[in-house]
């Protein structure tokens, strides 16, 4: 069963003042992708990940939880 | 500024791929259009001069056989090219697409064969092409209400 993730990708971008638009062209993937993240609906790859994290400077696990009320 | 959050308009093609992708998906989007394009005006082209009887030489009906092939196997290469580039959400959609066109080909063979058992007419070549490109559009259209 997949394990459900929940992410701050919405808090981190409103912390920057960025747009979805701004934040998929830098990640280099559409905006829908973007939104999808940010809703829930889609849980990114592991480079995409990497590159969300990266793009923040925080660490994986701070931009990434598993949706089980236990943080990593 | 957090603006330009809302979607935007989408156009009919945007919608069927389910997702819009980046500019170098809508590129490569655009050259699987163009090789699919050559390839149904060869394909007709070709049929109808095949059709029309008019004593071809059979090096002349090798060529005019070979031309849509050659075109529809550029598309599927561009096709490939496509989804191997595409942004992943892209991806997903495409390849639950993808998933239904094949699944509902398999249900759509072994169904009719039985119903041809049971008396129905031959079943045509291009009713499968249709319910796979068909089955292929609504997954994609599925996708991109999932993922809206």
């Amino acid at each position: 069963m997949a394990l459900p993730v929940k992410n701050s990708l919405r808090v981190l971008r409103a912390e920057r003042e960025w747009s979805q638009a701004t934040l998929a062209e830098q990640l280099q993937v559409s905006r829908q992708t973007v939104n999808a993240i940010e809703t829930g609906k889609y849980d990114p790859g592991l480079p995409l990940a990497f590159r969300i994290a990266g793009l923040f400077e925080r660490r994986i696990e701070d931009v990434f939880n598993p949706d089980d009320g236990k943080k990593l | 500024m957090m603006t330009n959050d809302e979607l935007p308009r989408r156009s009919l093609r945007e919608l069927i791929q389910g997702c819009s992708g980046t500019l170098q998906d809508k590129r490569n989007s655009r050259w699987f259009t163009l090789w699919c394009l050559a390839w149904a005006l060869a394909y007709v082209g070709a049929h109808w001069t095949l059709k029309a009887d008019l004593q071809l030489a059979t090096a002349l009906v090798w060529l005019l056989v070979s031309i849509p092939i050659l075109l529809m196997i550029g598309a599927v290469f561009s096709y490939m090219h496509f989804l191997r580039n595409a942004d992943e959400l892209l991806q997903k959609i495409q390849m639950q697409g993808l998933a239904m066109g094949f699944g509902a080909a398999v249900v759509f063979v072994t169904g009719y064969q039985l119903l041809e058992a049971a008396g129905a007419s031959e079943m045509q070549t291009d009713h499968l092409i249709i319910v796979m490109v068909f089955s292929w559009m609504a997954g994609q259209l599925h996708g991109s209400w999932r993922y809206r």
